[in-house]
């Protein structure tokens, strides 16, 4: 296998439909993820992997389970946002992340959630799960709460995963914007009367002569010099996006990451599929300390580990297109990313090696480059916001 | 003895409700959330808990509007018993009424979904509650203050399992995205096909059928019927025998089974014209008719025998509709405030916040013509053609300011106040899309410091004005006035796109200048010669800042000063739109600038 690293950049906007198709609407608009999901990515790396193949091979078609068979071996690793000035070479520091679910914006400050039992206050969810139930629970600072906005940069991550706020609370991502076009009559070629139709684009240039790209790790079968081989279709439309090739220093953990932790926090860097929704994979319930609670161990995590804390959202629900069968594939119900976890050593022994954790993968479905985390530290005993 | 405070929430609310593309999606989806907060919140008071939050429910209305977050007091008993029976008759009774219409709609369905379909519907419901014990009356605040942490953090994490019951290779639900659709799969031709307005390449998960089809078709207006409510009005006032003859057409196609008639339901405006309006649109009624699978040439002759008469007389309407979209502001301490005095004036805030949902029905519907979709404690949506969005947004907030403050009277507590966003989009867009517009309009009135109005257009060319105040500087009065210099002719369009001009031209409003003042200078002098000169062929004399509207004398710096121009030429914008928003007998044309 060899690895290619590279970053996407459209040109032309991005649109990533989601599965509501173009009925959602008398007007014909559809809807698009707020950020490509990383199967997209690899779906559109598959296609251009595919059609190299198809042009050596000659000209029959291939059936689904040939181009199946062709293609599986093109895998998504780790899948960077990044934002840079115009004309700058790519480097750690135009890496942007999801904002970790454990931040907070109150009166104009980001506040750090802290989860601590309180056995005092007793909770139900819509499930009847004593070991959900016992978790610990963050106390949020008195205030409304902001939307927080999507993205952080480079900088912020980096404190936050050390325990430290950030000034800022974050960046908005690309702008939308809506593209108004018309049905062509395939026969007259002249546009139908009444058919106009909307898709959101994102557009990703931003009005600070910053543009918005994609930074993949993609590795493939053989020897493939210069894989993406040039501009690539990128969802809906195959709108073109340009590869331009980074070095491997783009994808690693950033030096001020901390290497020991008496707790230790996990935040999705991309989307996680888990084999039960919610809870990880690796763990099962148990009792500890007298309670339920869920145990186990995680793949690069030292020692068994007890789940004291989860700040999950909504499940983002992925439905994608097989190309190869021309057929809606099931959907997934993906933890979004964001979503934070912690945990302690169940022999209360410290985290020694965060490090090794950085961008490692979790859950199923690693290949689309689902499942990757980021290491912070974290004190179960710390309270003060 | 130690009683219980136990604060429950049901969702999901904002989600489930924008997943609409027709009225009826929206309105149903609503009228289901309300309906299973109603038998949480009955099963609650059957094992003898007593209900602060809502104080009032009538167990026998069949269109309750009960708001999603239910506080009630537990004096005997477990409160996890009482929580887990208001969650089990709420998934209960959702499980019951999917699979109801299920049955009642067979053509419709798919019967290898079935599993599928009650996956859906056992799993759709997020319920979340919190309870900690009191003793005294003087630990209640307290007691809410903990049972409201709680809440809020237990929300932090959505639990949620893998979809079980899917079968693979089927689309995913034009609403949602996400869950598979249960509609059979055959031709889509005829029946209650046609009846529920179900495309042929539309899909429905089982919760979008239950939207879908829940409801009798005529028992919802069509959103083109609020838009076009001014147009119908004028023309059943200065055109009553074209109008008259559109509706016994409209009739006999309705007794054929091409159109719906709609039950206006009390709302005496409806009646001009009782049928889906976008008949009224050119280019809509052969694509609505032939949607219905009327012959072309009959829909052709439709349009030209009945319908274009009026657009002769009338011009063509302009097809927009307003959600509105309000919210109390600082409700959270307004109860907190009041907490010290107990449950007793919980309940009365309650009360008082349930007459002024009667009251938002009668503005909405009686006073203005619109829909009210919801009004619940504090929260109204609903939709109001585009001439009576501003007044009817005003009453709503003069009306909650008098519920508030006798509700709140001796109390010592100030009166929350009311923020409104009038959200504006085209008539045929999507139910969730016009939603979404009035939650952002919402979003925008609420600002920073609150009790604010907002208008958000947004064009059918993509093009977007919106435009904020708070409601003690007027913003009804302020966009009034507006549409007057508009209407009268005495601002022509070409002075608020050269405005625009202009300050694309001078430095942004984020700009660190050190000349701030000469900046301001300028631009101030500009305007004003811009503004002052008179256009060719005018009789007019040239305008002043102030006649338009324009303060610049109040502005301190250069930001302000920037702010204040952008968000007047928006205003201007949005006043140019409302201007042609009103029907003429003779004109008016229509479409975007």
């Amino acid at each position: 296998m060899n690895t290619a690293r590279f970053a996407l950049l459209p040109r032309d906007g991005l649109f990533c439909k989601d599965g509501r198709g173009w009925y959602t609407s008398d007007v014909g608009r559809s809807h698009s993820y707020a950020w490509p999901p990383p199967s997209t990515l690899r779906g559109a790396l598959r296609a251009v992997w595919g059609q190299r193949a198809l042009q050596v091979r000659g000209a029959r078609a291939p059936s689904a389970e040939e181009w199946e068979q062709a293609t599986q071996g093109v895998s998504l690793g780790r899948m960077l946002s990044l934002r840079r000035p115009l004309e700058e070479p790519f480097a750690p520091r135009h890496r942007m992340w999801p904002t970790p679910a454990d931040a907070l914006v109150v009166g104009g400050r980001v506040r750090r959630l802290l989860p601590r039992p309180h056995p005092e206050v007793h909770t139900l969810g819509t499930e009847d799960d004593d070991a959900l139930e016992a978790l610990w629970r963050p106390m949020a600072p008195a205030g409304k709460p902001k939307p927080p906005l999507p993205f952080w940069t480079e900088e912020s991550l980096v404190g936050w995963l050390r325990g430290q706020a950030p000034s800022s609370p974050g960046v908005t991502g690309p702008e939308r914007r809506v593209d108004v076009r018309v049905t062509l009559n395939a026969a007259s070629q002249t546009a139908e009367p009444g058919m106009l139709y909307q898709a959101e684009v994102l557009e990703m240039l931003d009005g600070e002569e910053r543009e918005w790209a994609l930074g993949l790790e993609c590795t493939h079968p053989g020897e493939a010099s210069g894989f993406p081989w040039g501009p690539v279709g990128l969802g809906g439309k195959r709108r073109l996006a340009l590869a331009e090739p980074v070095q491997a220093e783009l994808f690693t953990a950033p030096r001020e990451l901390p290497d020991r932790s008496p707790g230790l926090r996990l935040i999705l860097a991309t989307p996680a599929h888990f084999r039960r929704g919610w809870l990880p994979d690796g763990l099962e319930r148990e009792e500890h300390e007298g309670r339920p609670c869920w145990m186990g161990e995680l793949p690069g995590v030292e020692g068994r580990v007890v789940l004291r804390a989860a700040l999950v959202n909504r499940p983002m629900e992925l439905s994608t297109w097989d190309m190869a069968r021309g057929k809606p594939r099931p959907t997934r119900r993906l933890v979004p990313a964001g979503s934070t976890y912690f945990f302690e050593r169940v022999d209360g022994r410290p985290f020694t090696a965060l490090k090794t954790l950085w961008l490692a993968a979790w859950g199923s479905d690693h290949e689309e480059g689902l499942g990757r985390v980021l290491p912070g530290s974290w004190n179960p005993n710390e309270e003060d916001t | 003895m130690s009683s219980h405070l136990l604060l429950m929430s049901l969702g999901p609310v904002q989600d489930f409700i924008a997943q609409a593309r027709r009225t009826r999606d929206l309105w149903f989806g609503s009228h289901v959330l309300s309906v299973l907060s109603q038998k949480a919140a009955l099963a609650a008071r059957e094992l003898r808990a007593e209900l602060v939050f809502p104080a009032l429910l009538d167990e026998k209305d069949p269109s309750p509007s009960v708001p999603n977050k239910l506080l009630v007091l537990v004096r005997e008993g477990e409160p996890r018993t009482v929580a887990r029976a208001a969650r089990e008759a709420a998934r209960a009774h959702l499980l019951h009424w999917g699979m109801e219409v299920w049955e009642k709609h067979r053509q419709l369905v798919d019967d290898q979904a079935r599993k599928t379909a009650e996956e859906q519907l056992d799993t759709l419901l997020e319920f979340h509650a919190a309870w900690s014990a009191f003793s005294t009356a003087e630990d209640y605040p307290e007691a809410l203050r903990r049972a409201e942490d709680a809440l809020a953090a237990r929300r932090r994490l959505r639990a949620f399992t893998p979809w079980a019951h899917q079968r693979g290779g089927i689309h995913k639900s034009s609403l949602d995205g996400a869950r598979e659709s249960v509609l059979g799969q055959g031709e889509r031709r005829g029946g209650k096909w046609e009846r529920f307005r179900i495309g042929r390449r539309e899909q429905l998960d089982a919760l979008g059928l239950l939207k879908r089809t829940g409801g009798e078709p005529g028992q919802f207006v069509p959103v083109p019927t609020i838009g076009l409510a001014a147009y119908t009005a004028l023309a059943k006032e200065t055109r009553p025998a074209e109008l008259a003859a559109l509706a016994r057409e409209c009739e006999a196609l309705g007794r054929e089974g091409w159109l719906t008639r709609v039950d206006a339901g009390g709302k005496a405006w409806v009646d001009d014209f009782p049928f889906d309006a976008q008949v009224l649109l050119p280019g809509r009624w052969n694509t609505h008719l032939k949607e219905q699978c009327l012959d072309r040439e009959r829909a052709e002759r439709f349009g030209d025998t009945f319908v274009r008469p009026l657009l002769r007389a009338l011009g063509e309407p302009f097809p927009y509709v307003a959600c509105l979209v309000a919210d109390g502001d600082r409700m959270g301490e307004t109860l907190r405030a009041l907490a010290p005095r107990g449950s007793a004036a919980h309940q009365t805030l309650s009360r008082a916040l349930s007459g002024f949902a009667t009251e938002a029905r009668r503005i909405l519907q009686q006073r203005h013509r619109g829909v009210l979709v919801y009004a619940g404690g504090d929260d109204v949506l609903g939709f109001v053609c585009l001439p009576d969005a501003l007044r009817c947004a005003a009453e709503l907030y003069q009306a909650f300011a008098s519920a508030m403050k006798e509700a709140l009277a001796g109390s010592g507590v100030p009166p929350p106040t009311l923020s409104v966003g009038l959200g504006v989009g085209h008539v045929l867009e999507s139910l969730g899309d016009l939603l979404t517009l009035g939650r952002q309009a919402e979003g925008l009135a609420k600002g920073e410091d609150r009790d604010g109005f907002a208008l958000l257009m947004r064009l059918h060319s993509s093009r977007e004005y919106k435009w904020r105040a708070r409601w003690p500087e007027h913003p009804v009065e302020a966009l009034e006035a507006a549409v007057s210099l508009r209407e009268q002719g005495r601002l022509p369009l070409t002075k608020v796109r050269e405005v625009r001009t202009l300050l694309r031209r001078m430095p942004s409003r984020r700009a660190a200048l050190e000349d701030e003042a000469s900046w301001a200078r300028l631009l101030s002098n500009e305007l004003q010669r811009v503004l002052a000169r008179v256009e060719l062929g005018s009789a007019e004399a040239g305008l002043t800042p102030s006649e338009v509207g324009l303060r610049l004398e109040n502005q301190r710096t250069w930001a302000e000063l920037h702010a204040h121009v952008e968000a007047w030429a928006e205003r201007m914008s949005l006043a140019e739109v409302l201007a042609r928003a009103k029907p003429r007998s003779r004109g008016a044309t229509g479409g975007e600038s």
